[in-house]
């Protein structure tokens, strides 16, 4: 039932042409990320590691929650227009499936578009004639990038499931990405949602964020993921269904 | 002036100030959070050039997607009631385009007066040295409201057309994206000019100098770019005619 | 009829809306009884709480009190709102709906839109080709639903509820927005549903010809509460002729119509009983006359349906 959910989650993005966003969206921060790696070689000396500092600073800090937010909204305004909710929720699956299977498609779009910006980054390094490869060190980051993105897109999911608007919910998420980038900065950082893809992506920094907290981090992460989509499959149950 | 008073009708339960209340605050929390951190010795004397600075790099970070939110959630009502072809029976088209344009620049003008409000706000909470620059301070109010007005005229365009909103609001993402990167290129290149998102920075009249070797920073006065701007505005009426043609056109 | 062949069971069924204090009953204590491979009416008034019901029935929204039970599995009991998602599930396999306006992706075509809804009831899509058959619109189903007429989305949205053959199928409304030749296609395919598929339909409307010309049994629901229930027989026999007589003293005549084995009322200042043969009435003029009463008026009264639907519900509809 689950896979049927996924399926049909995707049948229904099928000519909505939401690709281009996230294939074009991720050049700006690398192009722009990469000229500004050139402008400052003075300061930024570590080869592929500055890099990395530069291409995901904005990206993760004020980029990645609008655009997953805008993904969210958009999977729930074609269930709120033309009284599809009635339709999806008079289906014979479970309504734990029904948000999984949303929830699903976001990771998936999450993972391509953190496997992007990361051969971007590889692109982009060797147009500025950077030696050999990248430290792997990076690639890890990306993968703990996903989890932290995870939990912002089930967060977001919830959000516009629940608010039926398209636009509130990426100004939250406006709002969530500048806490987080607060709150990042501080000890506090792992125990919020919004800063845990920051941290993951060892976002404008050299040195490990995580290094001797990455247990705080995981944990912090699946229990997020766990209580939002407990919460949000709770509401799915208890809610009257309004189209 | 009825027109206007119905579009405040249907905005009702819309809590459309609700998005720029919201940012505001975030604003202000920034603010004052920046400057309860900052050392005072450091920014001796360019305190309001320091909140010029940092709120002009706040604007264009936040600012596009959160116009393209508001103004979407001003267009949307009429698509999610499928309502255009009832108001285009009732009342002028162009009047559709100008009251929802006009509407939005009010609470737009509401924004940029707060904003402008803050400056010498915080700076007699934290008793700064610096005195009031006042000229400053009334180029960064015209700078954020009509870079601000420019770029919903953009987003009206765009929220009108587009049935599913997503281009819009993926242009206004991709426009703070462009805004937080100009403020990275001090350069002020002739291709950074050409991007809208980009005016928040290039009108504000204060500019920085980071000295690495001494770690120090320098704000400094710089012209107001009457030439590079006056060209926006141009653009800016350029894309409020172009919007009107499409929306004129547009089959209902 | 035993209680088991009731396809769609409710005890006291009731919706409330607003604070408690001033709570509005939308639906209220409603009991229906839809026997099995029938046509049920849904008859009522705009607002009067069809749409509320039906969406009870599909688990759309949480009763405030009473039961449900459907195709004999008990779905809601004791109005606990935490309704289980095994017997849920199990409802809804067997289930087709169309509620309110039809559902659809506007960005899709009518055969994508389709083949979601395949993809979810877990039903092959070879079975797209003969839904779209009986709603005849196979030339139609690359365009893209959004761009359909009204009627082509309610034909649309009646294909995906016959998805998957399913013993039960909801329709609330079916043929707002079709033209009068799609109006009767719509009603001579749930007249043939039962026979062929061996389905009951509960279709709801405002239109009591509607109902009239579809319906083996009718529900006719206002403000509320459920005033009628049973099959549209019963309810015509309210309609069969009736004579009105009127005499200088109607006590004394409704006794001796009684003595005549007629089955005779007193109401107001007349009397009227059930329309006899013509040798009956003389004989019964005679015989009121033979007794010294006399008749001032005799006239014939036909009750018509929309009278009966007026009175039961009393209020001026859209008939």
């Amino acid at each position: 039932m689950f896979l049927a959910c996924i399926k049909s989650e995707r049948l229904k993005l099928k000519h909505s042409n939401i690709w281009i966003a996230f294939v074009l969206l991720p050049v700006i921060p690398a192009v722009m990320g990469t000229k500004n790696y050139l402008n400052n070689l003075y300061i930024l000396q570590s080869e592929w590691s500055s890099l990395w500092t530069q291409e995901t600073l904005f990206y993760s800090n004020f980029f990645f929650a609008p655009l997953i937010a805008v993904c969210c909204s958009y999977l729930w305004r074609m269930e709120n227009q033309n009284k599809n909710r009635h339709l999806l929720l008079t289906m014979p699956v479970p309504l734990r499936d029904i948000f999984l299977g949303k929830f699903a498609s976001i990771v998936k779009i999450t993972i391509v578009v953190q496997l992007w910006i990361y051969g971007l980054y590889i692109i982009s390094g060797k147009l500025v004639s950077l030696p050999g490869f990248p430290p792997a060190q990076t690639f890890f980051y990306t993968l703990r990038g996903v989890l932290g993105g995870m939990v912002i897109a089930a967060l977001q999911l919830t959000l516009s499931m629940i608010i039926r608007s398209f636009a509130v919910p990426i100004v939250i998420a406006i709002i969530g990405s500048i806490t987080g980038l607060l709150a990042s900065n501080s000890p506090y950082g792992a125990y919020y949602p919004y800063s845990l893809m920051m941290l993951g992506m060892n976002a404008n920094k050299t040195e490990d964020m995580l290094s001797g907290s990455a247990n705080i981090f995981l944990a912090s992460s699946l229990f997020y993921l766990t209580l939002i989509c407990l919460i949000a499959v709770l509401i799915l149950k208890r809610q009257d269904v309004h189209a | 002036m009825r027109i206007f008073f119905t579009e405040l009708k249907k905005i009702r339960h819309r809590y459309i100030w609700l998005v720029y209340g919201a940012v505001f605050v975030v604003l202000t929390l920034w603010i004052a959070w920046c400057m309860s951190e900052m050392d005072f010795s450091d920014i001796s004397g360019q305190e309001y050039f320091y909140l010029l600075i940092s709120l002009s790099l706040m604007n264009s970070i936040f600012l596009p997607v959160t116009l393209a939110c508001g103004v979407s959630r001003l267009c949307d009502i009429e698509l999610k009631g499928n309502t255009f072809k009832l108001l285009c029976t009732m009342q002028p088209r162009h009047s559709i385009y100008h009251i929802k344009l006009f509407l939005n620049s009010l609470y737009l003008l509401v924004f940029s007066l707060a904003e402008t409000a803050l400056i010498p706000l915080i700076g007699c909470y934290y008793k700064v040295s610096q005195p009031l620059p006042f000229l400053h301070i009334g180029l960064f109010f015209f700078t954020t409201f009509s870079v601000s007005l420019v770029l919903s005229v953009l987003q009206q365009t765009l929220s009108l057309v587009s049935v599913s909103q997503l281009l819009p609001l993926f242009v206004g993402v991709g426009g703070t994206f462009v805004g937080i990167f100009s403020a990275f290129f001090p350069s002020q290149s002739f291709f950074f000019r050409l991007l809208p998102w980009d005016y928040y920075f290039i009108g504000c009249p204060i500019n920085m100098y980071y000295n690495a070797a001494t770690r120090q920073t320098t704000y400094f006065e710089i012209p107001f770019p009457k030439g590079a701007f006056f060209g926006f505005l141009l653009f800016g009426i350029f894309i409020y005619f172009l919007g009107k043609i499409i929306f004129m056109k547009k089959e209902v | 009829m035993s209680k088991n062949n009731f396809v769609i069971q409710t005890k006291d069924l009731t919706k409330s809306y607003g604070k408690p204090g001033e709570k509005k009953d939308v639906v209220k204590k409603v009991n229906l009884a839809v026997p099995e491979g029938c046509v049920y009416g849904f008859l009522g008034p705009n607002g009067a709480g069809k749409s509320t019901t039906m969406k009870m029935l599909l688990g759309l929204i949480k009763p405030t009190n009473g039961e449900i039970s459907i195709l004999g599995t008990p779905f809601i009991s004791q109005g606990k709102a935490a309704l289980n998602e095994k017997s849920r599930l199990a409802i809804l396999r067997q289930t087709g709906s169309l509620i309110e306006s039809p559902s659809y992706y506007g960005h899709l075509s009518g055969r994508q839109n389709l083949e979601i809804i395949c993809t979810l009831k877990n039903v092959p899509t070879k079975e797209i080709g003969e839904v779209l058959s009986i709603v005849r619109m196979e030339s139609q189903q690359d365009k893209k639903a959004g761009h359909y007429s009204l009627g082509m989305k309610q034909r649309l949205g009646l294909a995906g509820a016959l998805l998957g053959h399913p013993r039960l199928l909801l329709l609330d409304e079916p043929t707002n927005g079709l033209d009068p030749a799609g109006i009767s296609e719509m009603r001579e395919l749930i007249r043939s549903l039962p026979e062929t598929y061996h389905m009951t339909i509960m279709v709801s409307s405002h239109l009591l010809s509607e109902i009239d010309q579809m319906a083996d049994y009718v529900g006719i629901i206002n403000k509320g509460q459920v005033i009628y229930q049973d099959s549209l027989l019963h309810l015509h026999e309210h309609s069969r002729k009736q004579l009105r007589l009127r005499t200088s003293n109607n006590s004394r005549a409704l006794c001796i119509l009684n003595e005549n084995e007629i089955n005779c009322t007193l109401e107001n200042d007349f009397l009227s009983f059930p329309e006899t043969s013509d040798d009956t009435t003389a004989y019964l003029i005679s015989a009121l006359v033979r007794e010294g009463i006399g008749v001032l008026r005799i006239e014939e009264y036909q009750k018509s349906l929309e009278d009966i639907f007026l009175s039961l519900t009393g209020k001026q509809v859209s008939l």
